[in-house]
Parts: C-alpha cells; structure tokens; sequence
C-alpha cells in the first residue's frame, strides 16, 4: 500500500488539539514502558513467593498477588501481550476490511449487494460466541501442528526461533488472527461508502478513459483518497481488538496462565473483591492502566476524526 | 433468515465436532467396547454426514425415530449425563433474557435521551459532558465497571445485593453494568443523527408555523433522527448477548451463559451446539423484528414528507 501523507493542515490540526496530544503522549508513554519495562525492572512476572496478598509497597509497586508474584511485573507483561494482540489484530482487520470493502465498493451492482448483505449478517449473529468456539479448537489442532514444524529461524548456529519453542504462544496467535478476522465488518462498511462515492467523480472516469486496469485505479487512485479514514478507524479498532481479548481472558477462554493479558488479570482480580477482604490493588491497577491506554485510543481516534474528515466536523 | 439460522447450526455443528478428542475422552480411560456403546447411544457413532443428518432430524437416529432439531429436540448433555440440553436451559435462558431485555430498554432510552439532549444543546457544557462520559462509558470494559459497582453499591453503600438472582434488585447492577458501553453507542448515534436533523427544512418549517420547540425535537425531529438507532438494534442485541456472558460471571447470575463457557471446556457437544443455536434463533427473530420495525417507521415518515 502506498504510504500517503493525510492531507495537509491535518496534522497541524491534530497538534492543535490538546486532548489528542495528550492521549499521544500517553500512548508512547504506555507503549515504551511495555517495551523497555522487563529491561528496566528486572523482576519476573512469573516467579512465585511466600509474600501472599502484599499490599502496595516502594518493594512491590502494585502489590503482590495469591502466588505472591509481583503483580507490576505482571501488570507489564500484560501489557505487552495485550497491545501486542491489539495492533497486529487490528492491522489484520484492516488488511481484510479495507479489500473488502475496495472490492465491494468497486465493483458495485449485484456483487456489491450480496457482499454488504453478508457483512449486515455477520453483524447480527453473535461472532465473539462462534469465535471462541473456533480458537477453543484450533488452537489444539494449532498447538500439533507446530510441535511438528522442523522450520527453524536461525542466526548462524544459535537457533533463535523454532516451531516447538512457539507452542506456549498458539493461543495468542490463533486469538490475533480470529479477533482480526471479525472485527474488519465496520471498516469494510466505511471504506465500501467512500469508494462508492469517489468512484462516481471524474478523476476515476479519466483514469478508466486512459485504460488503466481495474487493480491500478483502485489501488493507485481510490486507496489514497481514503487514506484518511482507514486511519481513523485503525486507531478505533485497536482498542475494540483489545477488548474482545480481554473479554476471551476474562472469561479464561484467552491466554493461559502463568501468561497474564489485562483480561486475565481483571479476571483474578474480580475473583479477590470480597465483602471479607478485598485485595483491591489487584482489580485497581490493571483496570486503570487499561482503561487509560483505551480511552486515549478512543481520544485518539475521536481527534484523528475531526482532523482528517473535515466533513465530521460540526 | 432461515438460511442464515441453517448456515449456523451448520457452521457450528462442523467446529464442534472438528474437536481434537470425542466428549468421553478426558474422564478415567473407558474400555473401547463400552466407549462404542456410549457414542452409540449418543448417536455420536458414524459418519459426520450421518450424525448431522441425524442432528437436524432428517435421519432415523439408533433408536429408530427422527429426533433432531427439526423435531425439536436438543439431545443430550455428554457431562451431566441424565439432563437433557433443553431442560438445563429451560430454567436459565429466561433469566438471561430478562437481564437482556432490560439492558436493552436502558441502552436504547438512555442512549436516545442523552444523544438528543446532547444534540440539542450543542456546543454547551451539556454537550461536552455527555460526550466525555460517553467515551469513558465505551473505553472501560465491563469487567472493571461491574466489580467497581459491587464494590461501591454492595460492600460500601450495601443498598443492592452483591450478586445472585434473588429480586428485582439484583437485577439493577447487572443490568446498568451490561448496558452501559450501549446507552454510550446509541447516545453517539443519536447525537450525530439528530444533529443532521435539526438543520433539515422540515424541521424549520415546523418552527416557523410555531410549534412549541419541545413538540418540534420529540415529535418531529425524533422520528427522524431514530433511525440509525433502530438500525442498530440488531447488532446492539447480538453484542448485548455476548457482553452478558461475562456479566453473568461478575455477577453469578445463573443464566444460560455459564453453561456457554462450561460446555466448551468440557467438550460438551450437545450442549455447546445448544446454547449457540437457541441463541443464534433469538437473534434471527429479534432481527426480523427490528427489520419489520424500520421498515414500519420508514414508511410513515415517507407518507409525512
């Protein structure tokens, strides 16, 4: 795809903006910190101790948990997992909507009408239930099939990556390409409704006048002018990705412990809120974290919005 | 409509049994003959085109009778052994229904009201509120709202109870939990939608004969602005259905949608396929009635105009 500029003045006007630089800010803020975080603070998520249930402390920043692991250290690791799932399922959704939605769009007549209807189909049925059902059993057929792999991502003699070393990461991948594969049905809608209108202008008219094919002129006269928008709906879709991952762990139906995703710990969390005693740091700290990386995606978005659609603007 | 409740049970029925190892595998090791016995009576013997055939009814089962789904008939659970799928749903699904159901009147008035409100009074701090709160209300997931509520209403406050389905007041917190990120949803719609709205002639038209501005936005404008709402609800329902399977954990509601996560790590395949379908089913209804819905609406709005 080719990388195009959004058009000018947009970017001037996102910097104009407070709240969305803000909520940049904080994205590169939270981003890096889920990068650099396990080189910095050298704990592992995943060790246990005898220090049950502590309390937040200048030791332990957010507390420890039932297996007296250091729950910032997980809180990390879930945030890598997390946003690790939601950009690449979110650039898969867009991958998939955005041809979708060309092709639909594009083309038009009976074709067009068929694709949008099944699109209004998937909307309507309860996708996260068929899905769950779908990476509950691949993910097994998955896991075999990789602990049968021969191929090897080797550096000289040191073996960096192997197709058995990958079997504790099945679920993940199997949840980023499910999860990308359902949320593209918005993105396939919008980009379907501006190719409708644009393909209608003369620009196209002199292109297809010209002779140039069917594929050029979509991809070098349509996807530019849409640019904008999938952007837009690229920043929208990753926080929704995230959720739905969230919801799988939630429901222990996502990854598997001892990996923690924010899902997973809310899960754990959730479980310790108790009129008895309630271990609130657990159930806090992820759940603001979270909450904070979403909203400015959401912010994010909102402000790209008004920056590159000039026509949203009221 | 029936094409799409056949592909699913078809979808569904095709992933389920795709399953790496049968229902009776994971227990204690059950000798080879007597396995065969059980998958027999289970109708779990054959082919896979002849246990589908014999799921939908359009084929004798090992007893001699059609009984599928045709017939409707669910089968029976392979965990609990002596239930069968319909009568473990029977007591539940009316529960999950009525939590849905007033999730779904509290997304849909709550959203309409405070989309309209916004929209009316664009560019006041009403306006901006309602839209900040409508995107804290979509970005925290309800699995971080529901235990906050718990936490606020039922161990601090204790006016609502913590969990459970024992009265009408058990019903509250689920309900505003799972209705939250929609009341959200529909308040953006109906803000963008009305907006568009108001600048129309035909509303100016009703100003200028003088109609009072309250019967203008509610019985005018309303009518119009509605539809992006009312063509959301089929999507609004299906999200509803599948946010309440883990507000039904939060809360330990006992409604259909634990046996939904039970089924799928037990392998139970009777009632896996059960609860998609039965909720697949409700969905196509409720979408058919939507549909009927808008197009009702429509009309009148076009014979006004």
């Amino acid at each position: 795809m080719p990388d195009v500029p959004p058009p000018p003045g947009a970017c001037a006007r996102l910097k104009k903006n407070p709240v969305a630089v803000v909520a940049i800010l904080l994205l590169a803020f939270i981003v890096l910190v889920a990068i650099l975080g396990p080189f910095l603070y050298r704990v592992d998520p995943h060790a246990t101790s005898r220090e049950q249930y502590l309390p937040p402390s200048v030791r332990h920043f957010f507390g420890t948990d039932n297996n007296g692991r250091d729950a910032f250290a997980r809180v990390l690791e879930g945030a890598r997992i997390s946003l690790l799932v939601g950009f690449s399922g979110a650039l898969i959704s867009l991958f998939v909507g955005t041809g979708y939605g060309l092709v639909s769009g594009y083309s038009g007549g009976r074709l067009d009408g068929m694709m949008m209807r099944l699109v209004e189909i998937l909307y309507a049925i309860p996708r996260l239930i068929i899905l769950i059902l779908f990476t509950f059993i691949f993910d097994q057929h998955f896991k075999t099939w990789l602990s049968n792999l021969t191929w090897k991502l080797a550096f000289g003699k040191t073996v960096l990556l192997s197709g058995p070393d990958l079997v504790g990461y099945s679920k993940i991948i199997i949840l980023v390409v499910t999860l990308g594969l359902i949320e593209w049905l918005t993105m396939a809608r919008i980009v379907r409704g501006q190719v409708l209108s644009l393909k209608s202008l003369q620009f196209v008219t002199a292109a297809r006048a010209l002779g140039q094919s069917h594929t050029r002129i979509i991809l070098r006269h349509l996807l530019p002018n849409i640019a904008g928008i999938i952007i837009i709906y690229l920043t929208l879709t990753i926080p929704a990705v995230i959720l739905d991952e969230s919801f799988l762990s939630f429901l222990g139906l996502g990854v598997q412990a001892p990996q923690a995703s924010w899902g997973s710990l809310l899960s754990d969390g959730a479980q310790v809120i108790n009129p008895v005693k309630s271990y609130w740091w657990l159930l806090l700290f992820p759940a603001l974290v979270m909450s904070v990386t979403l909203l400015a995606l959401n912010f994010l978005g909102d402000a790209l919005r008004d920056a590159l659609d000039p026509r949203s603007r009221r | 409509m029936v094409v799409v409740l056949f592909c699913v049970i078809t979808l569904t029925f095709l992933l389920v049994r795709l399953a790496p190892g049968g229902p009776f595998t994971r227990e204690r090791n059950i000798p080879p003959a007597i396995l065969k016995e059980i998958m027999a009576s289970y109708n779990l013997d054959g082919t896979l085109w002849e246990q589908y055939t014999t799921y939908l009814g359009v084929r004798k089962n090992n007893q001699g009778q059609y009984s599928g789904l045709l017939q409707g008939n669910l089968q029976i659970s392979t965990k609990y052994r002596d239930r069968s799928v319909a009568e473990m749903l029977a007591p539940s699904l009316p529960i999950s229904a009525t939590l849905g159901f007033a999730a779904f009147l509290l997304a849909t008035t709550g959203g309409v009201w405070l989309g309209s409100l916004a929209a009316v009074r664009h560019h006041t701090p009403t306006d901006t509120g309602a839209m900040l709160g409508a995107l804290f209300l979509i970005s925290i997931p309800n699995f971080v709202v529901g235990p906050v509520l718990i936490l606020l209403f039922s161990i601090k406050l204790r006016i609502l109870p913590v969990g459970g389905w024992q009265s009408w007041s058990s019903l509250v917190l689920p309900a505003v939990t799972l209705a939250g990120p929609y009341i959200a949803y529909v308040a953006r719609l109906m803000r963008t939608s009305m907006l568009e709205v108001l600048n129309q002639d035909f509303v100016r038209t009703a100003r200028a004969k003088g109609v009072s501005e309250t019967r203008v936005i509610y019985q005018h404008a309303l009518k119009v602005a509605i539809l992006p709402v009312v063509s959301f609800l089929g999507p609004l329902a299906a999200n509803l259905l599948t946010g309440s399977l883990v507000v039904e954990t939060i809360f330990n509601i006992p409604g259909a949608g634990s046996f939904f996560v039970n089924a799928i790590l037990n392998s139970d395949v009777f009632l896996l396929e059960g609860v998609v379908i039965v909720y697949c089913a409700l969905l196509v209804l409720l979408n058919l009635l939507v549909d009927i819905a808008y197009t009702w609406l429509d009309r009148r709005i076009k014979l006004d105009s």
